[in-house]
Formats: C-alpha cells, structure tokens, sequence
C-alpha cells in the first residue's frame, strides 16, 4: 500500500487531534499505528475510512485522494473494511445476517450471491459454527473475527483496524491477531492501530508512532523496535510489554 | 394472624390466605361505598335499560374502536415522520416537529379538541364527526408517539451508526434495516401504554358529540335516567380493553428485560 499524507490537520471544537501531520510510505502491505492513548490515532484512521473530513491538508491511499465531499465519500466508504474495538456487529442481525445485508442492500448482490460469499468466508475462517448466532450470543473474540470477514467480504483491497483486541479478555486477543496474520499472508493490506507490541514487532512491516497529533518517528518493523531515536519513543516502549 | 395483613421488608411475599382476605377486605370496602352511594341518592337498579339500548352502546363501542383504530394508524405514521424530522438536517423540519410536540404535550386535550372543532372543523369545511374525531385523536397520540419512538431512536448507540456509515448504507437504509427493527422491539411495552391512553382518552371527543362509546352512553342516561347501571357498564367497556393491553405491555416488558 501507498499512503501520502500532508500537512494534515483534525481540528474539534477544543480538542485539536491531528496537527499538521505528515507521513508517507510507498509500497508496504501492511502498516502499524501505535502511540499513548488520547494521541489521535483513531482520528487518522476514521480519516483514512472516509468517516471524518480534515480540517486541511490532503490525504492520498494508493494514489487515490479522498476527496472533501459527502457524495463522494460515501461510495469510498463502501470499499473500505473498516473493524473498531467493539460493537462492530448489529445486535438485531445473526452473524450471516451481519455479513449478508451490506454485500445485497449496499453492494447490489443478490441473496444466493451474498450467502454463498459468507458460507466460504465462515468456513475457511472456521467460523461456520456461528452462523446463525446473534452476536450476544458470541464471545468478544468470535465476534471481532464475524467482523473482520465482514469487512472482508466486500473484497477491499485494504483493510482498517483500530484496536481490534483492546477490548477483549487476553485469552481472546490470539484469535483474532491469528486471523489477521493469515489476511496479510494472503495478500491483503492491513492499516491497523494496535497496543500489542508483540504483534506489532512480528507482523507489521512499517510502524509509526503517533503522539499529540504528529508522527513522531516511523521506520521499518526492524528499525522501529529495535533502534528508536527519538526519546518520546524509547520512553514509550520501554513501558511496553513487548 | 400478622402474616394475613402485612409484608416483612425483607420478605414481600404474599401468602394465599392473605390474598384472599384482602381481595374480600377491598371488595367490602368498595360494597361500602356503593351502598352509601345508593342509599343516600335512594338509588333503584333497573339493569334491563343494558340489554334495551344495547344497539347504542354497541354502536358507540364499535366507533371508539374504530376511531382509536384508525387513530393508532395515523399516530404511529405521524411518530415515525416526526421521529425523523426531529433529527432532520432540514432546520425547518426539526422546528416544525418540535413546535408540534411542544404544543400538543403542554396543552390540555379538552382545549386542543375545541381549538379543533371551532377553528380548523369549520375552517376547513370538515363535516364528518367521523373524520373529525380520529384527525383530533390522531394529532394528540401523534405527539406522544413522536417522543416514544425518538427516545427508542436515542436509545441505538452511536458506534451502530458510525460502523453503518462505514459500511455505506444510506442514511434511510440506516433507518429502515438498522435503527427501526430495533426500536420497535424495545418501545413495544410504551406503545402498548399508548395505544391504552388513546381509547381512554376518546371519551372525551363526546364534548363535541362524536357518537363514541361515552356519547351513546350518554344519550342512554338522557332517556332513561339510570346513571348507576349505564356509567358502570361504560366504565367496564373501557376496562374490557385497557386491562388486556396493560396485561400485554407488562409481558412485552418483561420479555424484553430477559432478552436484552
Ligand atoms: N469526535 C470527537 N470530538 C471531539 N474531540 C475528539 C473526538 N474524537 C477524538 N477527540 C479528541 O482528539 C484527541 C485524539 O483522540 P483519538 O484520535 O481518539 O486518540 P487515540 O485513538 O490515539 O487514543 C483526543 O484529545 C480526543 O479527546
Ligand atoms: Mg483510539
């Protein structure tokens, strides 16, 4: 993936949550986001999933600039996974339900069409079981996986995560994290805000450290963990668990 | 003997011997008052004047059904529109909705339906009493309905509709697949509530001679006089549809509670 990103400001009533960011990578499968709470790393990625528009500065994913206008953000939002921390599945739908009604109501399916891409999407993530459940009937982790094969199945070719174990019991996180190693051997690219160093360090290929609303420092998986310059950054993994 | 009269704080429960006793001690105390009532008025029952008008009353019971019927109907519509308009970006539309609301909720329905039956029945040329009774009924309920349906629209958190934005429905599709199934469900109990209020409060459109329940009833007294039998029974007919209604709404209720 290509990600260009200039002179970006957020500004909120009070709260300015990205200040005059700027970052670019070229040609990476999958980028990690990590930095201390309150930083604006969710805001980056709502902007990257066309749900918020920058106060200014420009904003390029694999050469495409997202555009400042409503009607045109809302045919990008549909080609664009996005998977939040939680409640990401509708309580009212079972987990086919939840799969299904975007692929016919946004994307034109049909309803055999769109079952037949949920029953391979279920299966090959072993969540076949499930099927029929309503997510209150599911643990955090299966229901964090139904969403991710949701915003799979629309066949994006990015995907975005923002903290998608943060709120799952620790005996759930592997799961999930499993899950998305294996989308990112198949070829999907992954922009994804996490906490877990651990992962980071193994599956990113490009880590950026966000802070009060700037991209402090980024570098290869390698160069990040393992040769931080910057003293905020060392401050800051020196308090992980890695 | 304690235990037949009073609860414990720690221990509500009440045994089948006490039930009994004071479902007999309400019933006296009611048979009490009825027989004060009756001797000072030397009241004398003739409950054949039931049976001898019965076409009146029901007439008069099929019009409040049907008026509360179509009422029902054209509330919920004019809830739904509300509900929307009130979140409407349409700065004219939220205040119109909310003016509407305001008003009907902070005046007396007896005002509201003479405000209706001098000013708009002649102004617009309405002359079917019909008409006029479910239009003043439906305009009352809607403005209750409105408020019921957007405290269940308030009730869907934020993060389903920003995960809804994500995945590109349209903001009606929201509406329709996502918020209203779920909203229904949960305003259900409240609607039931409403829909028990609407029939209570049609008596009242006997004030401006709509032939409902409580107007034939009335007439029925007129000619005969026996206001103990025609009252009651018109206090029963009313009875005869709101405990059933109040019954469902404790179940949906609970229902409710359990699944959530
Ligand atoms: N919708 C919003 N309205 C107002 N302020 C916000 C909003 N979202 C985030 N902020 C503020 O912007 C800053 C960055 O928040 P966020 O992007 O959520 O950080 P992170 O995800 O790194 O914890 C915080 O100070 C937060 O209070
Ligand atoms: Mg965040």
């Amino acid at each position: 993936m290509n990600l260009n990103i200039n002179n970006v400001v957020k500004q909120y009533e009070i709260e300015r949550a990205l200040d005059d960011f700027t970052f670019s990578v070229l040609n990476v499968p999958s980028v990690v986001i990590v930095g201390p709470s309150g930083g604006g790393k969710s805001t980056l990625l709502r902007l990257f999933a066309g749900l918020e528009i920058a106060t200014s500065g420009e904003i390029c994913i694999n050469g495409q600039e997202i555009v400042n206008d409503e009607n045109w953000l809302k045919e990008y939002r549909k080609n664009v996974g996005v998977v939040f921390q939680s409640y990401n599945l509708f309580p009212h739908w079972t987990a086919m339900e939840n799969i299904t009604m975007p692929l016919i109501k946004v994307h034109g399916y049909s309803v055999e069409q769109a079952k037949e891409a949920c029953l391979q999407l279920l299966k090959r993530f072993d969540l076949i079981e499930h099927i029929d459940k309503i997510p209150a009937k599911l643990s955090g982790g299966q229901q964090q996986r139904i969403a991710i094969a949701r915003a799979l199945a629309i066949n994006s070719e990015l995907l975005l995560f923002d903290e998608p174990t943060s709120a799952l019991d620790p005996q759930l996180t592997s799961g999930v994290l499993e899950m998305i190693v294996e989308l990112k051997k198949s070829g999907t690219d992954i922009l994804m805000v996490t906490h877990e160093m651990a992962f980071a360090k193994k599956a990113a290929d490009y880590v950026v450290f966000i802070d009060q609303g700037k991209a402090i420092e980024h570098g290869t998986a390698h160069e990040f963990f393992n040769h931080p310059k910057s003293k905020v950054l060392q401050e800051f993994l020196s308090h992980s668990t890695i | 003997m304690k235990n037949l009269f009073t609860t414990r704080e720690d221990n509500k429960r009440i045994t089948k011997a006490a039930t009994l006793t004071n479902v007999a001690l309400v019933g006296l105390f009611i048979f009490l008052v009825f027989l004060f009532t009756v001797i000072k008025l030397e009241y004398s029952f003739d409950f054949s004047v039931i049976s001898r008008y019965q076409k009146k009353f029901i007439n008069g019971f099929t019009m409040t059904l049907a008026i509360c019927s179509v009422s029902l109907f054209i509330s919920l519509v004019i809830g739904i529109v509300n509900a929307i308009a009130l979140k409407s970006n349409i700065i004219f539309f939220r205040f119109l909705a909310r003016f509407y609301v305001e008003l009907i909720r902070g005046t007396p329905f007896l005002v509201q339906i003479l405000f209706f039956y001098f000013i708009i029945t002649p102004a617009f040329g309405l002359k079917d009493k019909f008409i006029v009774g479910f239009l003043i009924l439906s305009l009352f309920s809607g403005a209750y309905v409105t408020e019921i349906i957007r405290g269940g629209i308030e009730s869907i958190p934020q993060s389903q509709i920003v995960t809804a934005n994500s995945l590109g429905f349209s903001k009606w599709q929201i509406y329709r697949y996502i918020i209203f199934p779920q909203v229904f469900k949960r305003i259900l109990p409240s609607l039931a509530g409403q829909i028990s209020s609407l029939i209570k409060d049609s008596s009242l459109l006997s004030i401006i001679a709509v032939s409902e329940f409580t107007m034939k009833t009335l007439e029925v007294n007129a000619l005969t006089f026996q206001t103990y039998e025609t009252l009651s029974f018109l206090a029963l007919g009313y009875l005869v549809i709101t405990i059933p209604i109040s019954l469902l709404s404790k179940w949906l209720e609970r229902k409710y509670f359990y699944e959530s």
